[in-house]
C-alpha cells in the first residue's frame, strides 16, 4: 500500500511539474533526432516501425474491409453520361486497335523475336506470383509508397518485383515488416528503370518524375536518335536491369523529342498501371539474381 | 475529471479522423482530394482546449501517421505537435470567435503544413514543382479541409457543452 502511494504521489509530482513548453521541447528534439537518424541511415532506422506495424496493421485491414464494403457498391453504378463517355473512349479506342491490326503484318515478320520474348514470359511464369491487398499509403493521393498485407511471415523479402493484375510494373518492394511490407512505386521520384522495347531493339532509361506523377508519366532519357518509338511503343523492363525481371510490361511512349546533342532522345512514357487507384497488387516471388541468364 | 474527458475526446477524435482521411474517404469515388482531417482535428482541438491538449492530440496523430504510414518517422509527428502547441497558445491570447478569422488560421496552418512537407522533399531530393503542386495537391485539399474543419469543430463544441467541459472558446459567430 505505501509503496503503491507513494508513486501515486510520485506520478502527481511529475504531473503537476509537467511543463508545456518542457513537453513540447522534448517531442520537437525526439522527432527531429529520429528525422536525423533517417538521413544518415536511411535503410536500417525505419525498423522500430514494425512494432507498431504489428499492432495497427490488423486493425487497419478490417477497416478496410468496411470501407470496402461501403463504397466499393456505390461505385458500382455508374452514371449514365459516365458510360458515354466510357462508350466514346471505347470508340477511340477501337480505332487506334484497328489501325495496330493493320501493323500485324509486319510484325508477323518479327515472329521470330517474339518467340523468344515468348520464351522469358515463361520464365517469368515460373514464380510464383502472391495476390496481396494495399492497406494504406503514405498519406499523399498517390500510390508512390505504400503498405501491403504480406510480410516476411508469407515469404516476402526485399527488392521483390510488385505488378498489377494486368501485368504492369508498379514497383519494388523497399522494405519488409513481420506481416506487412512497403512498395516503392516506379513514379516515385529518383526511381529509375532500364527498360527496352518489347522487340529489344532499343534501350533506355525511365525515371519517375514528381511533378507528373498524377497522370503515371515516367520521363524517357538516353534513347538513340534512330529508334522509332511511333511504331514500336511498347516498353518493357530490359535484360540489363539489375532488380527488375525482364520482359514486365512497363508503360507506352507518348512522346519523344531529340536532345540538342544529336545522339540521343528523350520523352515521356504513361505507365500501363493507373496509380491514383490501386486495391489489389501481385507480388512475383522471385528475384532478379535466381533468375540467371 | 476535466483533464480526462478532454484525454477521452482526443482519443476518440484521432482515430476517427485517421480512419476516415486514411481509409474510408479516398474510396469514394470523385471525390478529387482527400481532406486532411487530422490536421483539421488537431487545430479544433487546439482551438477549443489549450495547448497541452493541441500538444497531446499532435503528437498522437503525428505519431499514428508516422508509424502506420511506412514513412519517416518523426515526420508529421514534428510538424503536427509544433502546430498544435501554436493553435492552442494561440487561442489561449485570442479572443476571436469568428468562423471566417477560424478559417484564415487553417489556411495559415495549411500553409505552414505543405511548406515544411515541400521543404522537407526538397531536402531529401525529391524535387516538386511549386505551381502544379499548389494547383493539383494544395487547393483541393484546402477546400476540403475547410468543411472538413468546420464540421469536426462545430461537433466538438457541441458535446463539450453537453459535457460541460471548459473551453476557450464562447458560441461561433459567422461574420
Amino acid at each position: 500500500m505505501i509503496v503503491l502511494d507513494s508513486i501515486k504521489e510520485f506520478f502527481k509530482k511529475v504531473i503537476r511539474h509537467l511543463n508545456v513548453k518542457v513537453a513540447l521541447v522534448v517531442v520537437v528534439v525526439l522527432s527531429l533526432v529520429a528525422l536525423f537518424l533517417q538521413y544518415f541511415h536511411r535503410e536500417d532506422s525505419i525498423s522500430f516501425v514494425s512494432v507498431a506495424g504489428a499492432v495497427v496493421i490488423p486493425f487497419q485491414e478490417g477497416v478496410n474491409e468496411i470501407g470496402k464494403f461501403l463504397f466499393d457498391r456505390e461505385s458500382e453504378r455508374k452514371s449514365i453520361s459516365e458510360a458515354n463517355a466510357k462508350i466514346d473512349e471505347l470508340t477511340k479506342e477501337n480505332q487506334a486497335l484497328k489501325r495496330e491490326i493493320d501493323e500485324l503484318g509486319e510484325i508477323r515478320r518479327e515472329n521470330a523475336e517474339y518467340r523468344k520474348l515468348l520464351k522469358a514470359r515463361e520464365r517469368l511464369s515460373e514464380y510464383e506470383v502472391r495476390s496481396a491487398s494495399v492497406i494504406g499509403n503514405d498519406g499523399v493521393n498517390i500510390f508512390r509508397r505504400f503498405t501491403v498485407n504480406l510480410g516476411s511471415v508469407d515469404g516476402i523479402e526485399k527488392d521483390m518485383n510488385v505488378i498489377n493484375a494486368d501485368g504492369g510494373l508498379v514497383g519494388l518492394v523497399s522494405y519488409v515488416g513481420l506481416n506487412y511490407s512497403i512498395v516503392t512505386s516506379i513514379i516515385e521520384s529518383g526511381v529509375s528503370i532500364s527498360a527496352m522495347t518489347k522487340n529489344g531493339n532499343a534501350n533506355c532509361i525511365l525515371t519517375g518524375t514528381p511533378t507528373s506523377s498524377e497522370q503515371s508519366l515516367l520521363k524517357l532519357e538516353n534513347a538513340l536518335v534512330g529508334v522509332d518509338f511511333t511504331n514500336d511503343s511498347t516498353l518493357v523492363t530490359s535484360n540489363i536491369s539489375d532488380k527488375y525481371l525482364p520482359n514486365i510490361l512497363v508503360g507506352y511512349v507518348t512522346e519523344v523529342t531529340p536532345n540538342a546533342d544529336g545522339l540521343t532522345q528523350s520523352g515521356y512514357v504513361k505507365t500501363a498501371v493507373d496509380f491514383t487507384s490501386l486495391k489489389e497488387v501481385l507480388i512475383v516471388c522471385g528475384k532478379k539474381e535466381a533468375a540467371g541468364e | 475529471m476535466n483533464n480526462v474527458k478532454r484525454f477521452l475526446v482526443i482519443i476518440i477524435t484521432i482515430p476517427l479522423s485517421y480512419v476516415l482521411q486514411m481509409l474510408v474517404l479516398p474510396r469514394i469515388p470523385h471525390l478529387v482530394a482527400v481532406p486532411n482531417l487530422l490536421l483539421a482535428s488537431v487545430i479544433s482541438l487546439g482551438f477549443l482546449y489549450g495547448r497541452t491538449v493541441g500538444l497531446v492530440s499532435g503528437v498522437i496523430s503525428g505519431l499514428l501517421l508516422d508509424l502506420v504510414g511506412g514513412g519517416t518517422p518523426g515526420f508529421y509527428t514534428l510538424i503536427f505537435s509544433l502546430l498544435g502547441y501554436a493553435d492552442g497558445y494561440l487561442s489561449e491570447k485570442m479572443e476571436s470567435e469568428i468562423v471566417l478569422v477560424l478559417i484564415a488560421l487553417l489556411l495559415v496552418n495549411m500553409i505552414a503544413f505543405h511548406l515544411y512537407v515541400f521543404v522537407f522533399a526538397f531536402l531529401i531530393g525529391k524535387h516538386f514543382s511549386f505551381l502544379p503542386y499548389l494547383k493539383t495537391v494544395f487547393l483541393p485539399e484546402f477546400i476540403l479541409t475547410v468543411l472538413g474543419f468546420l464540421l469536426i469543430y462545430g461537433i466538438l463544441l457541441f458535446f463539450s457543452k453537453r459535457w460541460d467541459l471548459k473551453v476557450n472558446k464562447g458560441d461561433v459567430k459567422i461574420v
